[in-house]
Formats: structure tokens, C-alpha cells, sequence
């Protein structure tokens, strides 16, 4: 008949076999069958999303949290080192003077430096009393810190003698009295002396490698220290070196100054740089733990995709069978669950990317960090989902291509 | 011409002792272009037999032969494409996926042998014109009756140019008008496209009007009853 005739002429197309175009429909024929089984896929889906959310998430924070860090120091800035006397050794601890800052001075490599004497005391104004860290020191410490004044001025040479006072940001908001913090021209009572407050500082981040935190630090001259506090011995010696000066020559040098003569006195030399380097491993060993905690709920969604893929095999046996007396071979079933998997854990994957994104954004905002996506955890996310697809479903899709056709269609 | 010999075929299920014999010795040629029945009783091993032709199953011993070609120890994926291009099948229940449109379920044949989806899709709308079922092209098989989604399995059994359509009693699950309409598409496809039949079925009636019938007595393949009509 006729229909027939229509047919035939079809037949050489039996032959037009062409890989890609083969993978493409078997690949639409996965995603298809994964929307028959809607509800199931969302839940193994749902492990893997929380799974790559979770490893997007740690690592995106982690790498915010040390970029956080990083730019904690470089606003301080990485050319700060700090001597100060080593408490852990036996024997009296070192005495650093004043000839010991013009003799750092003199050294190659050193820009600047400015002794610190570090006392603590009750400052009281009015009702308020607080106790707080008092720095005695000389009017170049500030700009060795870069701390400016954003109200009068930092200290100056003219103050050797007076009973004046420059506050941190942060200290002088809790000295506030009635809501008004104190402004230059305020007195302020410490060790038993009024002291006039000459200038507020400018708020800043705290440098791990100083031995006070500016913003909440009251500073007075280092020869009026004396009044505050009976001991007022000059505790560290803050260093900045030469922008061309290695940070390891500095280092030796200043130990060397310090441990050579007939009377070494043992002390402690801390640099920028060496703290940035301790931070960073440290922030990468934190990195890899929290990944690793991501990892493992990554591999538990993995066997929620596997028991979805075996419950699939399980149910769709009849299905299997039907393909291959339809002339599907082993592999091709093998591939139709493998796509499936893929498909199951990469929608999850993609999922988990936004999501992970997402809490870390949210994290960050909290924390009061900036925000940056960490590149490496986009394709780490991907490839970490897809790859759990591909092993978790692998044992699957083995299983359903090593069904006999014969058993498989009875359902068995 | 033979499209498919078997010549002293044994197959039995299960394993070692408590193995069951279910062909023995069973020896037969289909040609080109009958329409053959497979009769019996319940356990005679129709339908294992129906599974060996359809290349579905091997033989534990004996030798196959699918058009001239040695199929008793070709490689799986050998036997795949064998079915995919030269064989169709029609089951009882007949395993449409209920996911699909009829159109969707006709060409699935197609995507195991590359054909371009829209071609296959194509290929599939007119063969599913032919079986009469032109204005159903995309309904789900719970939206058909019992004859429709059988008219639909044939179709797909049909579409990709077999040289041999079997059918696993495609009547069991029918009633007897709708039966004889789905023979009818039997014989009117043999008749069209030159397309071989065999058939297992139960019914006296169907298997009178095949040219050929061979009967299963347990496990072999009764010699006394009258093998080629044709």
C-alpha cells in the first residue's frame, strides 16, 4: 500500500549513527526521566545542594576571613616590627632605654623608632571611672602607627613636661559622660593627676604585632608616664623598617644588637610579616578543616543519590528490560543512569553554589567583613557535586546494565 | 528464505541441581515472510522460545542462527543492535512508558541507532498514521484504551523496519473484537511491509488463521502436530 512505499525509503538513515547527536538525545532522555520521579530527585538533590553549599560557604568565608586580615595589617601597614623583653627566659629581664632607640636607629634597614611604655590604670572622668591601657610614648610613635588625630592633635615634642592626654577612638566613646564623649579641652583624672586631653585619634583596626590595640589605648608623653603609673619602664620598642629592607635582615639585626655586647639581654623580636605568614597557614589549615566538614555531607548526599538510583533501578526494571529488547545496549543503559546522576547531582551542585554563596554573603555582612565570592569554590562546588554524581551513581548504573533483558522484563 | 534457525536448542532456568529443563532439543526454521503461532499449554517454553528468537536470551546449548549470522555467542552489544535494527517486539502488557506521549514511546527505537530526533519523531508520527492512530500522537498511554496502546507497541515494534515482529500473546490482555483488530494489523503489516510474524498465543482461533503453527509440549516442539501449512 502506500504507507508502506513511505516507510521504506527511510531505511539507509538506519546507518546514520553519529556519537554526539546520540549522547545529546540520551541526555534529554535522562533529564526527562528524572522529572517523572520529581519528588524523590528534590530530596537527593536537596543533600547535595546542602552538601556544596556547605564546602562553597566554608571556603568562601575562610578566604574572606583572611582577606579580612590581611588588609587588617596592610592598612597598619607590613613594615612594623616590635622588640620587647623576652619574660620567658630566666635570669632579670631586660632593661631597654632610651639609648637603646637611638642605637636601633642607627641600624641599616631601620627607618624609625619609637619607645613604648605600657601601663594600666583607672582613668576618671566626672562619675565615669574605666580602667585602660596608658601608652607612654614619644610624639613619633603616631606616625610610625599611622594613627592621625580627628579632633586637636597627636603629641609633639613641646608636651615632654605636660599633663596632657590623646585618646584612641574607641576609649574616648566609653568615657563618654551624659553622651558626650570628651573633646580636646576635657580633663581627665589618672594616678592622681588631671590631664588634659590635647586630641581624639582617628578610629582604626587593631595590628596584631603592636602590644596595644590604638583605638582603645590612652596615650600620654612617655617622660610624664611616671605620674600615672610608679612603673613606667619602657616596655617595647616599635620598629619600622626601610620599605627596600628584608624583613629577616632587620630581624637578626635587631636581635643582634640586643644579645652582643658584654651583657646580652634577651628579647623578643616579632615582625608584621612573620605574624601575616603564622595567620595565613593558619587561616589555610581552618580552609581545609571546614572543606572537609563540607566534603562529608557532600559524600552523605552522594548516598542519597545513590539510593535514589538504586530505588530507580529497583522500580524501573521493566523499563530496562523494555530498552533493551528495543535494542538498548549495556552501555547505553549504563549511561542513561550514569546522565541521570550526573544530572540529579549537578542541579543540586549548582543549587549548593547559589546557596553556599548566599550564607557566606550573609556572613560576611555580619561579620562586617567585605564580601568577595571566592573563585576557586565555583568550579571546586561543580566538580566536587558532579564528580560524588558520577561515583555515587556509577554502582547503579552498573547494576541496572547487568540486567538480563529476559528477567529484567518479567519485572524480576 | 530462513530468517532465523534453531537447530537442537536446550535452555533451562536456574542453576545447577535444581535446574529446570524448559527447551529441549528444539530444532526450526522461520522463512521469510510467514506468520507463524506458537501454541501450548501454560510452562510448555513458548515464551522462553519467543525470547531465544528474539535474541532477548541465549542458548545453553544448540546454535541460533539470525539471517545466516552465528547470534548464540555474539557479544551483547552485537545481539542490541541485532534488535534495535532487525527485530520488533510486542508484549502482552505492552511496556509502553507511561511518561511518554505515544509519539515519544513509537521512537524511542531510534534513540539506540542515532537517528536525529526529528526525524525519528517523524518516522514515528507515520507509522503511528498507519496503525490508525494519527489523532493520538500525544496522549499518554493511560489516556488510550487497551487496543490503542497495543495499535501504539506495534507501531513501535514495527517503526524501525524489522526483518522479524514477535508478539508475546498481544492478545491476553484485550477483548476479542479489539483481539481480532490487532491480528488484523498483524497480517495487514506482513502483507505491506514483508515483515515476519510469530507469535505465541492461546487462542485456537488466532492461531487457525496463521499460515504456520508449531506447538510447544513440554519443552520440545511436537513433530506429530502439522508444521508448515504455508
Amino acid at each position: 500500500m502506500r504507507r508502506a512505499g513511505h516507510v521504506k525509503p527511510a531505511r539507509p538513515l538506519d546507518d546514520g549513527e553519529s556519537g554526539g547527536r546520540r549522547w545529546r538525545a540520551l541526555a534529554a532522555d535522562a533529564l526527562r526521566n528524572l522529572g517523572a520521579m520529581r519528588q524523590r530527585s528534590l530530596l537527593a538533590l536537596l543533600g547535595i545542594a546542602i552538601g556544596t553549599a556547605a564546602v562553597v560557604a566554608l571556603i568562601s568565608i575562610g578566604e574572606n576571613a583572611r582577606e579580612h586580615s590581611m588588609r587588617q595589617f596592610l592598612a597598619m601597614g607590613a613594615d612594623i616590627l616590635t622588640v620587647q623583653k623576652d619574660f620567658s627566659l630566666s635570669g632579670r629581664p631586660a632593661v631597654l632605654t632610651r639609648a637603646d632607640v637611638d642605637r636601633l636607629r642607627a641600624l641599616p634597614g631601620v627607618e624609625e623608632v619609637a619607645p613604648l611604655a605600657m601601663l594600666g590604670v583607672e582613668i576618671r572622668q566626672g562619675r565615669t571611672r574605666l580602667p585602660s591601657a596608658v601608652a607612654g610614648v614619644t610624639p613619633e610613635f603616631f606616625a610610625l602607627v599611622q594613627a592621625k588625630a580627628a579632633q586637636g592633635r597627636t603629641l609633639t615634642e613641646g608636651d615632654r613636661a605636660a599633663t596632657v592626654v590623646v585618646l584612641g577612638a574607641g576609649l574616648a566613646r566609653r568615657l563618654a559622660e551624659d553622651g558626650q564623649p570628651p573633646v580636646p579641652g576635657s580633663l581627665l583624672r589618672m594616678g592622681g593627676y588631671n590631664h588634659t586631653v590635647v586630641g581624639v585619634l582617628a578610629g582604626s583596626t587593631p595590628n596584631p604585632v603592636l602590644p596595644l590595640d590604638v583605638d582603645s589605648t590612652a596615650f600620654v608623653p612617655l617622660s610624664g608616664a611616671r605620674r600615672v603609673s610608679a612603673n613606667s619602664d619602657i616596655t617595647n620598642l616599635v620598629v619600622r623598617k626601610m620599605p627596600g629592607a628584608t624583613d629577616q635582615a632587620v630581624r637578626q639585626s635587631l636581635s643582634d644588637h640586643f644579645s652582643g655586647g658584654p651583657h646580652p639581654r634577651p628579647v623578643m623580636v616579632q615582625s608584621a610579616r612573620q605574624l601575616i605568614i603564622a595567620m595565613t597557614d593558619q587561616a589555610r589549615v581552618h580552609t581545609l578543616l571546614l572543606a572537609a566538614i563540607g566534603g562529608v555531607s557532600l559524600i552523605v548526599g552522594g548516598v542519597g543519590v545513590m539510593n535514589v538510583m538504586l530505588m530507580g533501578v529497583v522500580e524501573r526494571r521493566r523499563e530496562i528490560g523494555l530498552r533493551m529488547a528495543l535494542g538498548a545496549r549495556p552501555i547505553d543503559v549504563c549511561a542513561m543512569f550514569l546522565a541521570e546522576a550526573l544530572a540529579l547531582s549537578l542541579s543540586g551542585g549548582v543549587a549548593g553554589v547559589l546557596l553556599g554563596l548566599a550564607a557566606a554573603a550573609v556572613y560576611a555582612w555580619n561579620a562586617g567583613w567585605a564580601f568577595a565570592p571566592s573563585v576557586p569554590s565555583l568550579p571546586l562546588g561543580l566538580g566536587m557535586s558532579s564528580g560524588v554524581g558520577l561515583f555515587f551513581g556509577l554502582y547503579p548504573a552498573v547494576q541496572a546494565s547487568r540486567l538480563e533483558p529476559v528477567a529484567a522484563l518479567r519485572g524480576e | 528464505m530462513t530468517i532465523l534457525a534453531l537447530d537442537g536448542v536446550h535452555k533451562s532456568h536456574g542453576r545447577a541441581a535444581g535446574a529446570v529443563q524448559v527447551l529441549r532439543d528444539v530444532s526450526l526454521d522461520i522463512r521469510q515472510g510467514e506468520v507463524c503461532a506458537i501454541v501450548g499449554s501454560s510452562g510448555s517454553g513458548k515464551s522462553t522460545l519467543l525470547s531465544l528468537m528474539g535474541l532477548l536470551d541465549r542458548p545453553d546449548s544448540g546454535r541460533l542462527r539470525f539471517e545466516g549470522e552465528e547470534v548464540g555467542t555474539a557479544s551483547a552489544d552485537r545481539l542490541a543492535a541485532l534488535r534495535n535494527r532487525r527485530i520488533g517486539f510486542v508484549f502482552q502488557a505492552f511496556h509502553l512508558l507511561p511518561r511518554l506521549t505515544a509519539l515519544e514511546n513509537v521512537a524511542l527505537p531510534f534513540l539506540y541507532r542515532g537517528v536525529p530526533p526529528r526525524l525519528g519523531r517523524d518516522r514515528a508520527a507515520s507509522m503511528l498514521e498507519r496503525v490508525g492512530l494519527g489523532d493520538r500522537l500525544h496522549h499518554r498511554p493511560e489516556e488510550m484504551s487497551g487496543g490503542q496502546r497495543q495499535r501504539v507497541a506495534v507501531a513501535r515494534a514495527v517503526v524501525g523496519d524489522p526483518a522479524l515482529l514477535l508478539a508475546d500473546e498481544p492478545t491476553g490482555n484485550l477483548d476479542s473484537a479489539t483481539a481480532r483488530q490487532i491480528i488484523d494489523l498483524f497480517f495487514a503489516l506482513n502483507a505491506d511491509l514483508g515483515v515476519t510474524v510469530a507469535l505465541v498465543t492461546h487462542d485456537p482461533a488466532i492461531a487457525a488463521r496463521c499460515g504456520r503453527r508449531l506447538v510447544m509440549r513440554d519443552g520440545r516442539l511436537d513433530s506429530a502436530a502439522p508444521g508448515a501449512v504455508a
